[in-house]
Order: C-alpha cells, then sequence, then structure tokens
C-alpha cells in the first residue's frame, strides 16, 4: 500500500510539467498563506508593543482585546488554508493527476489564500471609520506646495514600464498570434496600463489614511502608492509577455497558469508591506 | 509653507484657510507666481470637504489674492499683497454707510431704505 503511494508520488514527480507546478504551487501556499501572513503578524505584534495603547490612544480606536482576537482569526485561517493547501498537493501527488489539472487546482486555490488578506483589510477599514468618526484631530495641517506624479518616481521606473509595454506590443505583432489572442492581450495591457496611470494620478490626493498622519509620512505614503502603481504596470506586461511567449511556443497550458500564480504572488508581495518606520508620536495623547 | 486649521474653532473653515493665505501673501511667505495645490490635494490633506476649498479660492480669486489659470492650476495674484490688506467687509461697510446717509438726506424712512436695499439685493442676483 504504501509502496504503491510512494511509487505513485515517484511517477508524478518525474513528469517535468508538474514537478514544476508543484514548485509554484508550494511557493504560492508559502507566499500567501504562511511568509505574507506571518509579516503582517508580526507587525501588528510589534506595533502594540512599541506604541502601547495607554501611551498612544490615538493609534487604536477598539480594545486591545478585539485586536488579540483578530491576530488570532487570522493566525487560525491561514494556517487553515495553507494546510488545505497542502492536503491538495498531497493529494494529488498519491493520485493520478495531469500537470495541468493541478495548475488549475492551484490558480482556483488562490481566491482562498486571498480571503484573509480581505479580512485583514476590512478590519483596517473599519478602525479608520472609527477614528474618523472620533475627529480626535481638531488642528488639521497641510503643506501649500503642489505635488506632482514625477517628484515621487524615478525615471528609470518610468522608462522601464514604456519599454515593457512597448515590448508586448513588438513581441505581439512579431508573434503573428491570431488577431482575437493578440488584441485580447493587448487590450488586457493597455486597460493595466491606463489604469495605472488613473491609479498614480489619484494616489497624488488620495484620502490621509488618518488626520494624525505627519507631513513627512502623508508624503512617503503617496509615494508608496504611485510606486506601486507604476510596478503593477510593469508586472501586468510582463505577464502579458509570457502569455505571448507560451502561446507562440505551443508550450502547455500550466505554463500560463504558473505565470500567473507567480504575477498574483509578485502583486501580494508588493502590496502587503506594512512598515513601522514612520513617526508614530503624532499618536501620543495631546500631540 | 503649511497651512493649519481648527475644526473646532467657531471661524468657519473656509474663513480660515481665506485669513491664513492672505496672512502668508502679506508675510511674503507666497510670492507673486507661486502655484497653489489644486482643491482636491488641499481638502484630501485637510481631511474637509472638497466645496469648502472651492469656496475659500472662490472668495481668494474675487479679491485677487490668486489666479486660476484653468488646467494649468492656480496662482498667487502679481498684486496679491496690496489686495491681501484691503478689508473687503470694512470697505463695503464704509459704502454702505455713506449710501445710508445720502438716502436718509433725501428724506427716505429706514423701512424705505430696507425694502430698496431688499430689492436691490435680489435684483442684482
Amino acid at each position: 500500500m504504501l509502496e504503491n503511494i510512494i511509487n505513485q508520488i515517484v511517477m508524478n514527480l518525474s513528469d517535468t510539467r508538474v514537478a514544476l507546478v508543484i514548485v509554484v504551487f508550494v511557493s504560492q501556499i508559502v507566499t500567501l498563506s504562511i511568509y505574507l501572513p506571518g509579516r503582517w503578524l508580526r507587525y501588528r505584534k510589534a506595533l502594540f508593543e512599541r506604541y502601547p495603547a495607554e501611551e498612544y490612544p490615538n493609534l487604536y480606536y477598539q480594545p486591545e482585546s478585539v485586536e488579540i482576537l483578530r491576530q488570532k482569526i487570522r493566525q487560525g485561517l491561514d494556517w487553515l488554508v495553507a494546510s488545505v493547501g497542502i492536503g491538495l498537493i498531497m493529494v494529488a501527488l498519491t493520485g493520478e493527476i495531469t500537470a495541468i489539472e493541478l495548475a488549475v487546482t492551484m490558480i482556483t486555490f488562490a481566491p482562498v489564500q486571498i480571503f484573509p488578506f480581505f479580512l485583514s483589510r476590512y478590519w483596517g477599514y473599519k478602525n479608520q471609520l472609527l477614528m474618523k468618526k472620533s475627529e480626535g484631530k481638531k488642528i488639521r495641517k497641510a503643506s501649500l506646495a503642489t505635488r506632482k506624479v514625477k517628484d515621487f518616481i524615478p525615471l528609470y521606473l518610468v522608462l522601464l514600464a514604456i519599454s515593457m509595454y512597448l515590448l508586448t506590443l513588438i513581441v505581439g505583432i512579431w508573434s503573428e498570434l491570431n488577431g482575437e489572442t493578440l488584441l485580447t492581450m493587448i487590450g488586457l495591457n493597455t486597460i493595466i496600463t491606463i489604469y495605472s496611470i488613473y491609479l498614480m494620478n489619484k494616489a497624488l490626493n488620495a484620502a490621509k489614511d488618518d488626520q494624525f498622519l505627519s507631513a513627512k509620512d502623508r508624503l512617503a505614503q503617496i509615494g508608496k502608492r504611485i510606486r506601486k502603481s507604476i510596478i503593477l504596470s510593469i508586472l501586468f506586461s510582463s505577464f502579458i509577455l509570457s502569455i505571448l511567449v507560451v502561446t507562440y511556443f505551443g508550450l502547455g497550458k500550466e505554463i500560463f497558469l504558473i505565470a500567473a500564480s507567480i504575477y498574483f504572488q509578485l502583486i501580494f508581495v508588493i502590496e502587503v508591506n506594512p512598515k513601522i518606520e514612520r513617526d508614530f508620536s503624532v499618536y501620543k495623547a495631546g500631540s | 509653507m503649511e497651512i493649519s486649521i481648527d475644526i473646532g474653532s467657531e471661524q468657519p473653515i473656509f474663513a480660515q484657510l481665506i485669513g491664513q493665505i492672505k496672512q502668508a501673501v502679506m508675510k511674503g511667505e507666497l510670492s507673486p507666481g507661486i502655484a497653489l495645490p489644486p482643491i482636491r490635494q488641499l481638502a484630501s490633506d485637510l481631511g474637509i470637504n472638497q466645496n469648502t476649498v472651492a469656496k475659500a479660492y472662490k472668495v481668494l480669486e474675487r479679491d485677487q489674492v490668486i489666479v486660476a489659470k484653468g488646467y494649468k492650476g492656480t496662482f498667487i495674484h502679481d498684486d496679491a499683497k496690496t489686495n491681501s490688506s484691503i478689508d473687503w467687509e470694512e470697505k463695503a461697510s464704509s459704502i454702505m454707510t455713506k449710501t445710508v446717509g445720502n438716502l436718509r438726506e433725501t428724506g427716505l424712512t429706514d423701512s424705505e431704505i430696507r425694502i430698496a436695499f431688499s430689492k436691490a439685493m435680489k435684483e442684482s442676483r
């Protein structure tokens, strides 16, 4: 019995395509359900330790017990999702599965993995609403200096984004794919590029996370959002490029799904990156 | 140059904005030709309604402290320093006192003057 299972695993892993999907699937589980949630949890814990509610009352609008409960829920959910993911891989490995079937399972599983992130986002949003409602900050400050997108973004990133977009066009035309596929790919990339430009402009005047944020951190927050938008565009162009190459060389559909998973993971690595390096003294009582 | 408002103050927010921008101009902190932030930017930074900032900018433009140049943005007026020192409320009050005095001299009663004033206000809209 055990021997049969081991034989089946060895057989599955000897198929390069299956092995490749498994590597990416494991990476997806580690990134989205172990590494990034760990980063989020460490950030929340450090925040509470370094800036306790007694000294920084304007940072917390909910009791500490709520925060602790949320951390536990999030931790439990992430571990549950990670276990299910590992279970799915084990089931696939011990049975007869093709690379494409496994890749479809991997991509279908991704939305389940990101659910806890949205839950945290929702909690954060609720906290911000409470902050706004309290109108804790009576004196509000703003700079009278104008802001431009170019003040926040290095030229090389702009050039890289433009080059990547143009490269997808060139490769698309060169690959001589059928019209519909090519148009869909180029159309999608154009939409995402326009959306990134819209996000960059929106970030310039985006609402402050809270009214306590210092002027320096406000600018840092805007800069971060703008850079994220352009990186999104660069990543998406790379994704489209990989699809065009996969289609041109007639590679298996699983390669396309692998590219989608990698793209997805990278987006989350960039997006979920809470930093504690900002001026928290603004949240002290009477500041 | 930083601006600060007190949302708990009895003075309306738009009036605080006008006062501070005029003061900054008079102190030389905002010189002619300098661009002011767009309405959306200032409103989001202060966490207030865009209409409040728009109202302040409208009054400042009327007082020729700032000048709107369409899509290019809003800039400090060339004569902003002189215009900022003009107290428009005081000026209006002085003109009104003079006019009311003249009307009284012609023999009009206070109620007739009030009616005429209301009529003029309505017609000039």
